[in-house]
């Protein structure tokens, strides 16, 4: 790492090392939704700017490079709606994702994929010049804090500590004699190498 | 809005015979085209500070110049953080500093994108369009290049700024590069020389339209924490309208280089945008809320349009420069 170089930036280029460790492909990310909006129920066209059904013939062959899918109106979309289909909230739907237990498989899916390799790294980095100037860097930090800005870190600290044994008690739930980690082992949540 | 802004003297739209025929309130006055030229003046220097340090640790070679491409790149982050202020305040957001960082690295973003699809053969084209939807579906991207390792260290901050899962956000992402795909297939392709006339031209104006209409949703996206859908279509005909500005500026270049664009194929080309900006520019008034981020973008969009018209003609001139203007 050279000394201009983000922190940031070198963990986003040392995860794409990962790739390679992996002994099933997985994705990282998938931002690609194309397949979800392309079904949404109502679909907004940004050239013309007139908000459709799902399909509907009055959508011009122009547009088609322009739609962006929705799940639901937004309120001030009513009235842009096309005089053809005239989309109601009648068809309205949830978006192909589930808000919160989203952000729980993320975490779990993270930790089963790169657990072992995260700690590995991590034991790595903390004990390199960087890793010990970044402790240095939190430790003066922690010191410098207000008496309330402490308390409250704890709090979250606290809270994230309670999250995370949650998260396991439910990965373990979860997990009940089916593996989830999509190469037929049974998942160890970090613990066991992913060579 | 893959080119830098070129900036020439300063000309109010009227002195151009730009009249809206019952309307003329969109025109900005010489005070609004000022400050165009102020910010710019003061963006140039800031993209300096945000970039050459990402530049230095990843792909120092690029510093040293050659071609001219690292004051290229600077430009077109300038134009982009300049556009980003305009977005931000027409999505009812200051353009703090973080915002205006945001705007910056995606202007790096872009121009390194255009040069991976640009600059290294139709192979490597292809290739790269591949790697780039492997990065969209799957997150991972082989780096191997001092360039890659600058694109995606760019890309990976940008993509931690924001919720790069937004649904509006995601969606711009993936309609920019289709659009971008589409118009590479374009150029690479042989079906466009069968074409009738017409559905050439259709063609070619829609894929314009969507390379820079998508690409400007994309930077407000990145810009403010939310954008309205009302906004979604004035700030598409804003994108349309810089593409086809630029192609008109880039005209000669263009066809030195075989990439037919709208602009460098319609018959009257200069006429033919007077009339796409008149156009464009009545919608943006009309369709977007009156604040001062409408009038940045309807200034920088005036102010733009003169400086590529006047490009235009100087490369006509003398058609041996890609990049004849500069400040």
């Amino acid at each position: 790492m050279s000394a201009a170089e983000p922190l940031g930036d070198v963990i986003a280029l040392k995860i794409q090392e990962l790739r390679g460790r992996q002994s099933t492909a997985r994705p990282l990310v998938r931002i690609d939704n194309r397949e979800a909006t392309a079904n949404a129920p109502f679909q907004f066209d940004t050239a013309e700017a007139c908000l459709h059904r799902n399909g509907c013939c009055a959508i011009p062959s122009g547009s088609r490079t322009a739609l962006y899918g929705l799940w639901q109106i937004p309120p001030q979309a009513r009235a842009f709606a096309c005089p053809t289909c005239r989309p109601g909230d009648d068809d309205e739907d949830e978006m192909a994702s589930d808000g919160v237990k989203d952000y729980v498989f993320g975490m779990l899916s993270v930790l089963d994929q790169f657990g072992s390799v995260i700690r590995e790294r991590g034991r790595e980095f903390r004990e390199s010049a960087e890793g010990r100037e970044l402790t240095a860097g939190l430790d003066g930090l922690y010191r410098n804090l207000e008496d309330r800005e402490r308390a409250t870190l704890q709090v979250v600290l606290n809270s994230l500590d309670t999250l995370l044994s949650t998260v396991a008690e439910l990965d373990k739930s979860f997990d009940g004699g089916r593996s989830h980690n999509g190469n037929g082992a049974a998942s160890r949540n970090g613990d066991g190498g992913h060579s | 809005m893959h080119r830098p802004a070129a900036t020439g003297p300063s000309r109010s739209a009227a002195s151009h015979g730009l009249t809206l025929s019952g309307d003329e309130l969109w025109q900005p006055d010489s005070a609004q085209i000022e400050r165009v030229d102020e910010l710019i003046r003061g963006y140039r220097r800031e993209v300096v500070t945000g970039l050459e340090p990402s530049v230095r640790a990843h792909y120092p070679e690029l510093l040293e110049d050659p071609g001219g491409e690292y004051r290229k790149m600077l430009e077109l982050s300038t134009k982009m953080t300049l556009v980003g202020h305009a977005c931000c305040e027409i999505a009812g957001y200051p353009y703090d500093e973080r915002r205006r960082l945001n705007g910056t690295l995606f202007g790096c973003c872009c121009f390194l994108a255009d040069s991976f699809i640009d600059d290294f053969g139709p192979d490597a084209t292809r290739e790269y369009l591949e790697r780039i939807e492997l990065l969209l579906t799957t997150g991972w991207f082989d780096v191997r290049t001092p360039r890659e390792e600058l694109f995606y260290a760019i890309v990976s901050r940008l993509f931690a700024a924001r919720d790069v899962l937004d649904p509006i956000l995601r969606q711009a992402i993936l309609l920019l590069f289709e659009a971008q795909r589409r118009d590479t297939e374009l150029r690479l392709g042989d079906a466009i020389a069968s074409l009738p006339r017409r559905e050439l031209l259709t063609l070619l104006r829609l894929c314009a339209r969507d390379r820079s209409g998508h690409a400007i949703t994309v930077l407000t996206g990145f810009v403010a924490p939310e954008i309205e859908l009302s906004l979604l279509p004035p700030l598409f005909t804003a994108g349309a309208l810089i593409m086809h500005i630029d192609d008109h500026g880039d005209c000669f270049s263009d066809l030195r280089h075989g990439r037919l664009t709208y602009l460098n194929q319609v018959r009257n080309p200069a006429a033919t945008l007077r009339r796409i900006f008149l156009e464009h520019i009545a919608r943006l008034h009309a369709g977007l809320p009156a604040n001062d981020g409408r009038d940045l973008m309807v200034a920088f969009l005036t102010r733009y349009f003169l400086t590529r018209l006047e490009k235009h003609r100087l490369e006509r001139k003398r058609s041996d420069s890609a990049w004849a203007v500069y400040e």
